[in-house]
């Protein structure tokens, strides 16, 4: 540790020097979390035999004329509960170098890519999942013309401290029509495209497999003043592997994508269907490991407390939905705008299984435009926005879902059914002087589940919560919060799961303290999952950007 | 001038495509098989609520079943997170201590399936899923063993007491860092289980890892160095616990490297043998 230490520091000295010699500079952020865990039977905490784990990160990039060199040291001594245990250690994961001018880029070492939506690439870092799939090779941008785009990469995938045995090749282009004709008026049009390879031995003798798996993705975009319309199609050849159980279909993405707005109005409806797309560095992966690619989701991002129990989780395996989502604003001065206007959005969402009929032990037809018996997931949503005053805001939300929970949680085994839920949120914004507002959040969620689980089931039923956040600017931060399982099937389960946060922040630095109950549950990004244990304790972090 | 960079970073990252037809099975008959000069035993880490274990499991049970239940030996070790029954089943715990100790050594925290062929190393570690596990087999098959091995069990039928007997045949001199293992394993033992896509009520789980008559990872075999050609015998007691049920206990035995853990040989035997 003091070694490392060393080494930052006179990474940081040496930049520093060069500061000065020749006017590079140095910027980056610093992380550092932990949490102090405590044993709390009453929600059905684990033994955390560590009882404190601490991990955080240090980026810093370098940027001197055309050139610029970063890096990112890691530490997970252990990592936090829910993150994936097989990140215990420290090391410098992502280190590059980049040289820019206006017709090429080059990058040499870790790098981040997305070939469009990202339905046959996409490598991100997602510090809250735990995810980092980053590449590590080779990558050149090139700028021929105003209007053209074109990218080649190769390279492994981080597996937590290791790289993947499979070995990514791709390369994309881009091209701006409307920089070449007049045809289209003032509407931008563009067309994309592109190919990934993926190369991993055959060592094992069963299956006949595919060690170069090729996949490429087309892209058509429009947009006007007052819409815009995008398609995307994916298609990858045979991938057996261990999350398909050993499919050789070929796999295939479509996204349809369309709104229309006008003065206070915006419509936009989605389609989107995948076909036996999940795409990884490593056939043998599993989780959310080695993922190559990435299915933009269809569903609302709920981000409130209590709608962020029943998250819908995309089947990269087979799903297929629409999505419909409506907002408009009341003019102010109308009947229902008032002083202020009043801002109403309506979403909906429904997604579904692939219609699929097995063809053979390895193969499967399926019909591209329908939709299978089993509903995933369906959300109607609605939530109004009003401001009455200067100092006061509000919002209101009413939200009716149902879950698939073994779809989301239990690998598609039958355990627990479907949820059923309905919520209500109400948000109170109060700006009670210059520097000092207020929020309260009062949230209640109804919920049936089809087949209830026993007493170890610490999340059902109905809950009610409440939450207060005090900001002073420009400073501190206070928050309290409760929720309250008051509708759990099972009486010792009717837990609160109280918590109280303070924040001081000044400049790009901020602390946070929070001491309280974390529920058991699943957290998302971006369709993204992955389950959180229960946890008590006092939780700490430090943030800095330079 | 568009074309040639078209072309340029296309050629350098070169791109090719294996679009596989049926057959999608390997042609079994083209892979020769070493005449099992040595035995073979697979290490299944498999969990009830892990939902792509019974594929390994089966791929397992093929596997001996391809080969000869007398070549390829099977145990089902029960381990990880993923092995804790949910209370809202009908599921048994059948993780142990000895399972729980080899997951810790080998498994590394990793997402199951996963398993170990002689515990032979695939690269740089003993885990591996379970695409490489046949190849795996025939590799260990052209091995030449330094030993052969034969197990005694003495049993009166109603009691509780077995005495085994070890047995190795030497065809080089031991090594003294040789440890010998011995496992007891039941089958039928019955538990729902999570399979792709279903749950499955009441699956039969065989050869599961019970405990060690040995410790985890064995006892010394050898006091003195036994010369090749020469034999060396060495006889346990073993008291069966009153929950497993006799007639569905497997005795395996193997001979492994203490230092790296590898088998160099293995056997088995049911304390009341099956008819097969």
């Amino acid at each position: 540790m003091r070694y490392l230490f060393i080494v930052v520091t006179a990474a940081l000295t040496l930049f520093a020097v060069n500061n000065v010699t020749a006017q590079g500079y140095l910027s980056g952020n610093f992380v550092s979390e932990g949490q102090y865990y405590l044993q709390d039977s009453a929600i059905g905490t684990s033994e955390f035999p560590k009882q404190v784990a601490v991990q955080g990160f240090l980026n810093a990039r370098y940027h001197i004329n055309d050139f610029e060199f970063g890096m990112r040291y890691e530490a997970y001594r252990p990592p936090l509960l829910g993150i994936d245990t097989r990140f215990e250690g420290s090391g410098f994961p992502f280190l590059y170098g980049t040289y820019r001018s206006d017709l090429i880029d080059v990058t040499a070492g870790n790098f981040y890519e997305q070939f469009g939506s990202g339905l046959i690439l996409r490598t991100y870092e997602e510090k809250a999942l735990g995810i980092d799939n980053s590449l590590n090779g080779l990558r050149v941008n090139f700028r021929p013309d105003d209007g053209v785009e074109l990218t080649g990469l190769m390279g492994t995938m981080r597996e937590f401290w290791n790289q993947s045995e499979g070995i990514i090749r791709g390369a994309k282009a881009k091209i701006y029509l409307d920089e070449y004709t007049d045809l289209f008026g003032d509407n931008g049009v563009s067309l994309g495209g592109g190919f990934v390879s993926k190369y991993e031995a055959d060592n094992e003798n069963t299956y006949n497999l595919p060690e170069n798996v090729f996949a490429y993705y087309l892209r058509a975009s429009v947009i006007g003043n007052s819409y815009s319309f995008d398609a995307e199609y994916s298609n990858k050849i045979n991938d057996p592997s261990i999350v398909n159980s050993s499919s050789f279909n070929s796999g295939e993405g479509l996204l349809l994508s369309g709104s229309y707005f006008t003065d206070g109005l915006g419509v936009s409806l989605d389609f989107h269907r995948a076909d036996n797309m999940d795409f990884r560095a490593e056939r043998s992966a599993t989780g959310n490991i080695l993922n190559m690619n990435f299915i933009p989701p269809l569903t609302k991002q709920h981000t409130y407390r209590l709608t962020s129990l029943y998250p819908f989780a995309t089947q990269l395996v087979g799903e297929i939905g629409i999505q419909a989502d409506v907002t408009y604003k009341f003019e102010s001065g109308s009947f229902l705008g008032g002083e202020y206007g009043t801002l109403l959005s309506v979403n909906y969402s429904r997604v579904h299984n692939i219609d699929s009929t097995a063809t053979g032990e390895f193969t499967y037809d399926s019909d591209f435009f329908a939709f299978g018996d089993r509903l995933f997931y369906e959300d109607l949503n609605f939530e109004v926005s009003k401001r009455w005053s200067d100092d006061f805001k509000t919002k209101a939300s009413y939200l009716t879902q149902t879950y698939d929970k073994d779809v989301s949680e239990n690998g598609w085994a039958p355990t627990a059914g479907k949820v059923f839920s309905d919520i209500v949120i109400l948000d109170f914004n109060y700006r009670l002087s210059d520097d000092v507002s207020l929020k309260m959040d009062l949230e209640h969620i109804w919920a049936k589940q089809e087949i209830y689980p026993d007493a170890s089931d610490y999340v059902n039923g109905n809950w009610v919560m409440a939450m207060y956040e005090l900001t002073i600017s420009p400073n501190y931060f206070i928050s309290i919060s409760d929720e309250f399982n008051y509708g759990n099937e099972f009486a010792k389960n009717r837990v609160h799961y109280y918590s109280g946060s303070f924040a001081y922040v000044t400049g790009g630095t901020r602390l946070q303290m929070t001491y309280g109950r974390q529920r058991a549950g699943i957290i998302c990004v971006g369709g993204v999952c992955r389950f959180v244990p229960a946890s008590t304790g006092l939780y700490f972090s430090v943030g800095t950007t330079f | 001038m568009k074309k040639i960079y078209l072309v340029l970073i296309t050629a350098l990252f070169v791109v090719s495509c294996d679009v596989v037809d049926e057959p999608y099975l390997q042609d079994k008959s083209t892979i020769e098989i070493g005449d099992f000069k040595k035995n073979v035993i697979i290490f299944d880490f498999t969990a009830i609520n892990c939902v792509y274990c019974p594929t390994a499991n089966r791929k397992a049970e093929e596997l001996s079943d391809e080969y000869g239940h007398e070549n390829v030996f099977v145990i089902g070790a029960h381990a990880s997170t993923l092995a804790k029954p949910k209370s809202e089943l009908n599921q048994v715990d059948f993780r142990t201590e000895t399972s729980n100790d080899l997951y810790d050594k080998f498994g590394q925290g990793e997402g199951l399936p996963l398993g170990m062929v002689n515990m032979r190393d695939i690269d740089g570690r003993k885990i591996t899923t379970f695409g490489n596990w046949d190849a795996m087999v025939i590799e260990e098959s052209y091995e030449e063993p330094e030993m052969n091995l034969a197990i005694e069990l003495t049993h009166t039928e109603g009691s509780q007491e077995v005495e085994i007997e070890i047995t190795a045949d030497y065809f080089t001199n031991s090594n003294p860092d040789d440890n010998i293992t011995i496992y007891v394993t039941e089958d039928s033992l019955i538990s729902d289980q999570k399979d792709v896509g279903v749950m499955v009520e009441d699956y039969v789980h065989n050869h599961v890892l019970r405990e060690s008559v040995t410790g985890t990872f064995g006892s010394q075999f050898t006091e003195t160095e036994i010369a090749s050609g020469d034999s060396h015998s060495k006889t346990f007691n073993y008291t069966i616990p009153a929950e497993y049920r006799a007639e569905k206990l497997r005795f395996v035995a193997f001979i492994q490297n203490k230092n790296t853990n590898y088998v160099k040989q293995v056997t088995a035997k049911y304390l009341y043998e099956k008819s097969e």
